[in-house]
This record gives structure tokens, C-alpha cells and sequence, in this order.
């Protein structure tokens, strides 16, 4: 079973965990992203940025930004760069590093991974979420798993599907 | 050939030995006098300007035993303290007695050397590095060694992740502990400097690669030294010049000392992106491509 983005965020609002940008561009981000890989985005990320979200705990979003004033792109938020990877960004990690989710296949409810930049972002190093739903519930969880000592799998509470995604395995077996 | 030297001996074979310790008695009698003397005079061929060859230390006794024989032969008066020459100590010759006192008044400076005189200057001039731990019974003098205060730099609650992580290394990192450095790096960094990364717009870049910690076993990957606040364009920036650097190797491993020379090639091209709390950023470049 899929949770749907905006019950996600209405939650980790709730929670004080989750926060929104002040400009709502969302049709803009939305036809922009299509561009970039020519064909509909998932509803699931489309559900995404209609949701306007600008953090989620210690993490930054990755959505470009369109200045009006001066009629061009002032932050491209490297919306880009995992193209070769065949995945969006969502969230940046907070040290140079991307959470994308994967637009490989054609599907609505797309898994979501980690891209190390140590890696040269050429594959995912692990799957984050499968679904974007999922990602945000454990993402906001992160810091605190770190900080708590959870055991590995702890993630499997929340998202029982985690090890089930096609493209990387979950963190504890990706090494 | 002894017997020839015998013979033209002034004091015959039989007391040879009391010639030679009489000899012995006057170059001991006559050293310092001639020493002086010396130096006197090569004091005044110094100033004059006239050619006197002292090659060794010990040409200087020489000279003067020789000027006090000419003055004894010219007076015919025996060498002795009333006839040695009156020595002036000068810059160019300073006497031993002079050198002596010279080194007393150094011995005197170390004893009692200016940073004591003055070290009540330094007590005020540090009291502020106590402040900036908030440590402020530290400040006066008064700090309390059975409850050190929490300062900036101090992260009890993270100490023993990371602990376990550094008795690790050695190895590469998995994904699970780079991940877990991550978040602690965020951690310190936001700390270190009173507000996060994140709210400035900023990302912790981690100077040495996490990836290549395993080859600096005894360094700390989250040393707030290695941490630096870096705009995302920043971090572009680093990474294509990793990459680059990663490529160059062909796959293998880098040894510590090509890591340091890539970080010290690299930090420089960061420099306009690093993000200080308290100083104003740069203004945003001009933007490449236009409109979506």
C-alpha cells in the first residue's frame, strides 16, 4: 500500500517537521520538469510539488526556482544533474548529496534513491523510499534514527516495501 | 744528536728539567699579561689600519709575549705586572672579564624575563577566549574543574557514534557510516557556528572526502577543520574537481599525501562559495541560459 504525498505532508506539518516555500510556482516546476524529460511526469511527483514543501528536518529541497522580476531561472537547484541517472532530485542531503527519485520507468509511484556525490551521482548508492510518500516519513525520521542508535532496518517499520526497490538495495545492504 | 742539543743548551744537560719548568712557570706567569697586550695591540692596528696577522686565537698571546720581551729587552727591566702595557677594553677587544659580566647580565635577563614581568598583560588580553565558551567564572579565574561548561566545540552527545566509527577506519567507509558522519558533520558545524547550514542557504562540505578517510585513520572525518560551509554552486564545484581527481587515478587509491595535494588544489577554486555566519555573501553571479 502507497501513502499518498499530501496525507504525508499534512502529517509531518502537523509534527512541525516539515515546512513551505512562500511562492507557489508549482505549475511552473511542474511544466519545467516535464521539458526536461520529455514526457508526463509521476503523479507522485507532481503531487510533490503541488505540495510547495521547502524543508523536511534538516533537509533543503531541490526545486528550481523561477524569478519573475528578472524573467529567468535564479536557482536551477541542479534539477539536472541525475539525468544521467535517469532520476529527478527531491531533497538534498545537507552535504552535497541528492535524493532523486527515479523516472527510468513509467510509473506512478516511483521508488526514491540516494546519489552520493562521491560517487559521481552516475547510480543510485541506495534506495531511500519506495515511494515518495514512504521517503518523507523516513527522512523525517533520519537525524533521529542517527542520533537514537536504531538498529539497521529500522527503516522497514515505516516503509516494508523498502527492500523491494529494482534499482539499489536498502542502506544496511548496500555494501 | 741529544748531546749536540745538550751542549748549546744555556743551562747545560743536568738541569734541562729546571729549564723547562722555569719556561713553563714564566709563559704561565707572563699569559694574561701577554694576552692583553695582545689584544691592545691588535686593537690599535685596527684602527690604524696597519697589516698585523693573527690567523688563530692564539697568535693574539704571541704577539703580546713578544712585544712585552722587546719592551723588557729596551728597559732592561724584568716582565712583570709593573711593565705590562695598560690595557683599555674596547668593543674590538673585550677582555675575558668583560665577556664574563656580559654573560651574568644575560643569565640575569632569563632569570627574570619580561613575559613575567608582564604577564598580568596576558591575563587581560585572554579573558575573552573564555568568554566565547561561555565560560564565564573561566573569564575571572574562577572555573570550576568538576563542571566543565558545554562550549562551542564540545559534543558530548555525539562522541560515542563517532567513537565507534573511528575505531573503525582503517577500512573504507560503508554507506551506513558515511551517512551517520553526515548528519553528525551537520551537527557540528551548526554548533560550531550558532545557526545551521541549511538556514544560510548552505551545504557542510567535508574538505577531506569521506571517502578517502580510511587513508587518515588517526584523523577525525567531522574535525571542525575539515567542515566547511559551502553554497550549493560551491559544492558543483568541488565535486566535478573530486571527480576529476578520482578519474586521474584509474582506480586505484590514492595515497594520503595525493589527497592532501588535490584538497590544497581545490580549496582555493571554493573560496567565493564558503558561507561564514556574520559575513555577507557574495552577490549572485549572473545566471547561464535564460529562460525556461
Amino acid at each position: 500500500m502507497t501513502i499518498s504525498v499530501p496525507e504525508v505532508a499534512r502529517i509531518l506539518e502537523g509534527r512541525g517537521a516539515l515546512g513551505r516555500r512562500r511562492k507557489n510556482q508549482t505549475a511552473w516546476v511542474i511544466d519545467f520538469v516535464t521539458g526536461l524529460i520529455e514526457r508526463p511526469i509521476p503523479a507522485d511527483l507532481a503531487d510533490f510539488y503541488r505540495e510547495n514543501i521547502e524543508w523536511v528536518g534538516d533537509f533543503q529541497t531541490a526545486i528550481p526556482v523561477w524569478n519573475d522580476h528578472v524573467s529567468r531561472v535564479t536557482d536551477d537547484a541542479a534539477v539536472d544533474r541525475l539525468m544521467a541517472a535517469k532520476a529527478i532530485p527531491l531533497f538534498w542531503d545537507g552535504c552535497g548529496s541528492l535524493y532523486g527519485v527515479d523516472v527510468s520507468t513509467d510509473t506512478d509511484h516511483p521508488a526514491v534513491y540516494f546519489f552520493d556525490h562521491e560517487d559521481g551521482w552516475e547510480k543510485p548508492a541506495y534506495a531511500a523510499g519506495s515511494s515518495i510518500g514512504s521517503f518523507l516519513l523516513l527522512l523525517a525520521e533520519h537525524d533521529a534514527a542517527i542520533d537514537e542508535k536504531r538498529p539497521p532496518g529500522w527503516e522497514l517499520k515505516i516503509d516494508p516495501d523498502l527492500g523491494n526497490c529494482p534499482r539499489a538495495p536498502p542502506i544496511w545492504l548496500a555494501d | 744528536m741529544g748531546t749536540a742539543q745538550a751542549t748549546a743548551s744555556p743551562v747545560g744537560d743536568d738541569n734541562i728539567n729546571n729549564w723547562m719548568a722555569q719556561r713553563w712557570s714564566d709563559v704561565r706567569s707572563l699569559g694574561v699579561q701577554a694576552e692583553a697586550a695582545g689584544r691592545n695591540l691588535w686593537a690599535q692596528a685596527t684602527r690604524a689600519g696597519q697589516d698585523l696577522s693573527a690567523p688563530n686565537p692564539s697568535d693574539i698571546p704571541a704577539i703580546g709575549a713578544q712585544f712585552l720581551k722587546a719592551s723588557s729587552r729596551s728597559t732592561g727591566a724584568l716582565s712583570g705586572p709593573t711593565v705590562a702595557p695598560q690595557f683599555v677594553p674596547t668593543p674590538d677587544a673585550p677582555t675575558p672579564a668583560a665577556l664574563m659580566q656580559q654573560q651574568a647580565w644575560f643569565r640575569q635577563t632569563q632569570r627574570d624575563p619580561l613575559d613575567k614581568q608582564y604577564s598580568w598583560m596576558a591575563a587581560i588580553a585572554l579573558a575573552p577566549t573564555a568568554f566565547l565558551g561561555l565560560d564565564l567564572p573561566a573569564a575571572f579565574g574562577l572555573g570550576n574543574a568538576a563542571e566543565p561548561a558545554l562550549g562551542m566545540t564540545d559534543f558530548p552527545e555525539l562522541e560515542a557514534w563517532q567513537t565507534q566509527i573511528e575505531r573503525q577506519l582503517g577500512r573504507v567507509l560503508t554507506k551506513n557510516e558515511k551517512d551517520a558522519l553526515r548528519e553528525i558533520a551537520r551537527a557540528r558545524w551548526a554548533q560550531a557556528n550558532g545557526v545551521s547550514a541549511k538556514e544560510l542557504g548552505a551545504q557542510v562540505h567535508h574538505e577531506d572526502p569521506l571517502e578517502w578517510a580510511h587513508l587518515k585513520p588517526n584523523a577525525d572525518p567531522n574535525r571542525l577543520s575539515n567542515l566547511l560551509g559551502l553554497r550549493p554552486p560551491g559544492h558543483t564545484v568541488a565535486n566535478r574537481a573530486w571527480d576529476l581527481f578520482r578519474r586521474s587515478l584509474g582506480g586505484a587509491q590514492p595515497t594520503p599525501a595525493q589527497v592532501t595535494a588535490q584538497k590544497l588544489r581545490v580549496n582555493p577554486l571554493l573560496e567565493p562559495y564558503v558561507v561564514r555566519p556574520g559575513l555577507p555573501q557574495p552577490p549572485p553571479k549572473p545566471p547561464v541560459g535564460g529562460a525556461p
